[in-house]
Order: structure tokens, then sequence, then C-alpha cells
């Protein structure tokens, strides 16, 4: 039986919960215990209760007691934290919302890791409360050094966990640590867009920039990447493009339109990364997990972009995570400064017949020949060497603008393009292509523009 | 196993039943997986599971040993998962039939040792899906989740004697089973083209 019990028991082993099932699971019951509080006698029960003294006794019916006492816990569990929770430093209910709301949520959360990812948010908070004090102009020097020590704070208590962490979970520690990173370099970024140095609010944010860069300057060191494995970076990955898209679909109401796009474009660019990362992995390891960290950090900063109205109102999310585009994009970009380049040397050709000066003119002869051979090289190199191929026509495009820069040319209504430069694809274009590339080889580009 | 109104034997409430999800939910999401062979319903019954005990907590109830009870509220959710599906299974059949099951005293540790040493645990993981769910639970409950005869009597409330008899019944049918999937794999190899 024993060997029937084994079998069997190792077999089902292998049914379990995936990482991101477990944390979705966990996050669905936390979330029920947070709208279904313990009451406060059970709060309470391991309180030692408190031996009142002999005093005046009023007799009140027991109803209206329990009524009264039902109402005000009532107000106690749901609508104080309620109402703190859009308070700012100076406003009465700012503990409650401090040392109430966010120390039980904090008790709510059991690993390092997610503690990391708390005391980041706490963090997030509480810059983004001394963004609106600084705009409203209340950020008094006592309420400054108060933000100032709570970040402060939060930054130490996340970097504790962090090295917490570190001991039980070396991979662990490294994704907090990444996180953490590219949360400050959001919230950095957002306080130097805002930097109005000049004014009394800006210096508290310039001290706050300062500590901030100061601190991803320590946790953004590459040291513990080597702990990091491929498929712990793309298992967490998963969970947090999935968590993305969930944010993306609860701002949906409150975003803009190209908002969304832009965000559902960039969490795109993410996967695509995955996927190459992922592809190349075997191959090339270490491109691979590059690829998988640039990933991880795009999805944190997309996450705090969904998440932090300050650093959408603050930040183009261009700023944030540029678009990365794809080979077809690429392409098609390739193909339509192609069309422009082909209708500008049509304007060249045309207007060439009637330049008088003679060392412009043997300036544009001269130049010909070379953009050219740039288009031959860009033609020859698209398929293989892409970005060989848009460096060739960006120089070929440059040299044609600083033709154009020379005399004063036909503008393209008023040239017939030759039918093979209309096209819009890549290719030789005819009336280039006469010219000798044998004569651009011995000529710089330099010589030529000046 | 509950009392209301009980103190806290450590930590307090919140954190003892954080503690039984991160100990005890992989092990009653594999359970109720082999049980009712739907992955996505089963991680709901677990997290229905967690929540009806949550709501059992607060309302003044202390639980004392969390799996005991965690697998207990899983049983009867997975039942009334099966009352929903109404399947025609041969559980119904033998509620028709007034089959008795608590019939065979003779049944020992041993005939069923002696029984499960015939079978092929790998085979059987992939085919007990196809037992009948009372056969289906015991089992599970005892060679997967390694309950013991009276936790077992306790959770299905059923004497240990009948948990014994449908364990070695289980066994018997999943032999029966296997042996018939051989059989026609078999069939199906000389079979001429």
């Amino acid at each position: 039986m024993k060997r029937f019990s084994e079998q069997l028991k190792k077999k089902s082993d292998s049914v379990i919960l995936s990482v991101s099932e477990k944390r979705a699971l966990e996050a669905r019951i936390v979330s029920f215990m947070e709208y279904h509080p313990l009451p406060v006698t059970l709060k309470r029960s391991t309180v030692k209760r408190m031996v009142t003294e002999p005093g005046i006794f009023v007799a009140l019916s027991s109803r209206y007691v329990k009524a009264f006492a039902g109402a005000f816990a009532l107000i106690l569990i749901v609508g104080v934290p309620a109402l703190a929770e859009n308070t700012v430093p100076g406003d009465i209910l700012y503990p409650v919302k401090v040392q109430v709301t966010e120390e039980i949520r904090s008790s709510l959360n059991r690993g390092s890791y997610e503690k990391v990812v708390w005391e980041t948010t706490r963090l997030e908070r509480r810059l983004s409360e001394a963004r609106q004090l600084a705009e409203a102009g209340l950020l008094t020097p006592e309420v400054e050094a108060g933000v100032v020590k709570a970040v402060q704070t939060h930054k130490d208590a996340a970097e504790q966990q962090i090295a917490s962490l570190r001991t039980t979970d070396a991979e662990g520690a490294t994704l907090a640590q990444m996180t953490f990173a590219a949360v400050l370099d959001v919230q950095s970024a957002v306080l130097k867009a805002n930097d109005t140095a000049s004014t009394t609010e800006g210096m508290s944010m310039v001290a706050l920039t300062q500590m901030l860069d100061a601190g991803r300057g320590k946790v953004g060191t590459a040291d513990n990447l080597d702990v990091l494995t491929i498929d712990r970076l793309k298992a967490q990955l998963e969970i947090e493009t999935t968590r993305s898209y969930e944010l993306l679909k609860n701002i949906s109401p409150v975003a803009t339109e190209k908002e969304q796009k832009d965000i559902e474009r960039r969490l795109g660019d993410v996967s695509h990364k995955m996927e190459k990362a992922l592809a190349e992995s075997n191959q090339n390891p270490v491109a691979a997990k590059e690829n998988l960290i640039t990933a991880w950090s795009d999805v944190q900063k997309l996450i705090s972009f969904m998440t932090d109205i300050d650093v959408r109102a603050s930040l183009a999310i261009e700023t944030l995570v540029p678009v990365v585009l794809t080979d077809a994009e690429r392409r098609n970009i390739l193909d339509q400064t192609y069309a422009l380049i082909t209708s500008n040397l049509a304007r060249i050709t045309t207007g060439l017949e009637g330049i008088t000066d003679e060392g412009i003119t043997e300036k544009i002869n001269l130049t010909l020949p070379l953009i050219s051979e740039l288009l031959v090289n860009a033609s020859s190199t698209l398929e293989t060497d892409l970005s060989g191929a848009e460096t060739a026509i960006a120089e070929a495009n440059a040299l044609t603008e600083s033709i154009l820069g020379l005399s004063d040319f036909p503008s393209s209504s008023e040239v017939i393009v030759a039918e093979p430069a209309a096209s819009t694809t890549l290719s030789l274009p005819e009336a280039v292509a006469t010219s000798t590339v044998s004569e651009a080889a011995t000529t710089t580009k330099t010589e030529v523009i000046e | 196993m509950s009392s209301p109104h009980e103190t806290n034997p450590s930590g307090s409430h919140e954190e003892r039943f954080l503690k039984a999800f991160e100990e005890y939910s992989d092990a009653l999401f594999r359970h109720a997986t082999l049980r009712i062979s739907d992955r996505e319903r089963a991680i709901d019954l677990v997290h229905d599971t967690y929540t009806k005990v949550w709501t059992y907590i607060r309302s003044g109830h202390d639980i004392e040993n969390f799996r005991p009870f965690l697998y207990k509220v899983l049983n009867n959710l997975i039942i009334d998962e099966y009352r929903k599906q109404k399947e025609s299974s041969l559980d119904a059949l033998f509620e028709r039939d007034g089959v008795d099951e608590g019939s065979f005293p003779e049944l020992s540790e041993s005939t069923v040792e002696a029984l499960a040493a015939t079978i092929d645990g790998k085979q059987a993981f992939g085919l007990i899906s196809r037992l009948p769910d009372v056969y289906r639970e015991v089992l599970i409950m005892r060679f997967v989740d390694g309950l013991g005869p009276r936790e077992m009597s306790t959770l299905i409330e059923e004497s240990e004697n009948v948990i014994s008899v449908r364990i070695h019944r289980g066994l018997k049918l999943l032999r029966d089973i296997i042996e018939g999937e051989i059989t026609a794999r078999e069939n199906n190899r000389i079979k001429p083209k």
C-alpha cells in the first residue's frame, strides 16, 4: 500500500495553485476581510478589560445603549477610516489614516515582498500628499519636515524588508528591489517635472527629490541580479501584467481614451519584450534577462502611472515608458522617410538646372551619389539589419535636407516625381541610381556639406 | 472543534486566519480539484471555504484547529456542488437502492493494505475522477490529504467502519477501472486494421 499511497500522493502533489492563482485568491480573501472586518468586541477580546472605578451611575435603557453603541461602532469602523483616506498632513483625521488604517493594512501583509510593496505605496502616498500641500501653498516648514521624515521612514522600512527578504528569498528580494527602484524613478521624475526651485514649496520638493535619488542610487545596483532566474522573473511578470490590465480596466471611467490606448500600447510592448526574451532565453540568457528586467521596470512605471493621478498629471507617458516600435512600424517609418527623400531628390534634380552658383552645383553633384549609396545600403540591409537601414536612411535624409538648405528649390507640388520614386517601398530611386557611386565613395559627407 | 467566544491561543484572529490560508490553501485546492475535476471551480470553492470560515469567526467563534474545520466546510461545499449538478451518478443509485454500506465488520487496515498494494498509484491518479464521489472522497482524504479514519469520520459524519468499507470498495472499484482500461488498450492493439 505504501507504494500505491506514495505514487498517488506524488502525482497529486502536482496539483497546486500557480503563484498567480494563489496571489489572486489571497487578494480576494483579504479584500473580503477588509470589507467584512471583525467587530470591535472581537478586536478587543485579547485586550485586558479595564476595571471601572465606582462613580455616578445613570440608568439607561439597554436598547438605547446597544443602538447607540452599534451606530458608534459603525461610524468608528467604516465612516472614520473612509473619511480619513483623503486627508493630508495637518487634517484632524490624518493620524487615523497613517497610524490606524495603514497600520492595519500593514499587518495584513505577511510576506516581506508584500510588505515592501506596501511600504512603497505608503511612500508614494506621502509624496502625493506633499504635492497636494505644495500646490495649495500649505507646505509649512513643520509639515515639510514631517513629510520628509515620513518618506524617509517608509524608504527605510522598505529597505529593511528587502534586506530581511534576502535572507529567505533572494530572488523575491531582488524583484522587490527592482519595483522599489522603479517607483523611486517615477516619483523622482514627477518631482523634477514639477520643479519650482525658486519658491519655498520648490525647496522642499528639491530636498525630497535628492532623498529619492539617493535612495535610488542605493537600491539601483545590479549586484543581486545574478540570483534572479528567468523563470521567476517571467512568472512574476505575468502576475504584474495581469494586475496592470485589471488596473487599466478600473481606470477606464476616469482616463481619457488616448491615455488608455497609450497604456494598452505599452503593455503590448511589455508582452513583446517578454516573448522576445523567452524566445532567446536558451541562446542568449543574459540578453533575455535584461529584456525581462526592462519589461519589469516598464510595468512598474505603468502601474504607478495608472494608480497615481499626480503622475498622470505631471508626466507624459512617453517620458516614463517610451513606445517600442515593432519591426513593421519601423519599416513603415523607413518607407515614409524614403518617400520623402525621393520627393526631395526630385525637387533637387529639377531645381539643379536653374542654379548658377558653381560652388553649390558642385556640392550637390558630389552629394547626390553619396545619398544614392546610402539608399542602396538601406535597401540591401533592410531585411538583415533594420537598425543599419534606419541609420542609412536617416543620413540620406539629413544630406537631402542639407542640399535643400543651399538654395531655393521648387516645391513638391511643382515637381513631377518619376514613377519609381513615387513608390512607397524602399528601393533605389532611378534619379539617383544614374549617378556614379564610385565618385561618392571618395567624398566624405562633411566635405560635401561644408 | 470550535466554541464561541473562546480566547485566542496566540496572535490576532486575522493573523491566525491568514496563516491558515498560507498553510492549507494548496491542500484544499488539491482536494477540491481531485473531487470535482474543475480547476477554476475548485479555486472558487476554496475561496468560498475561507470566506465562510471568516464569517464564522466574525460571528464570535474561535477556531482552535483550522485544518479539520476548513476540510469540513469545503466538503459541505463540494456536496452542494454535486447537488447543483444533479448528476445521475452511482451515488444516486446507492441512495435509491438503499445499499447498506456498513456491513463489513471484518474489514481491517491489513485488507485495505493488501488491496492497495495491487493498484498502480500513477494510473489511479488519472482514473480516480471516474469513481463515484463517495469513494473518491474517502480515497482522496485517506491517500492524498493523509487524514486518519477518526478525522474522516468526523468530517463525513459516518462511523469509522463505514469509512473503512468505502475505502475498501473504492480501491476495488478503482482496480476494476484500471484493469478495464488495460484490457481495452490491449484489445485496441490486437484489433486488425
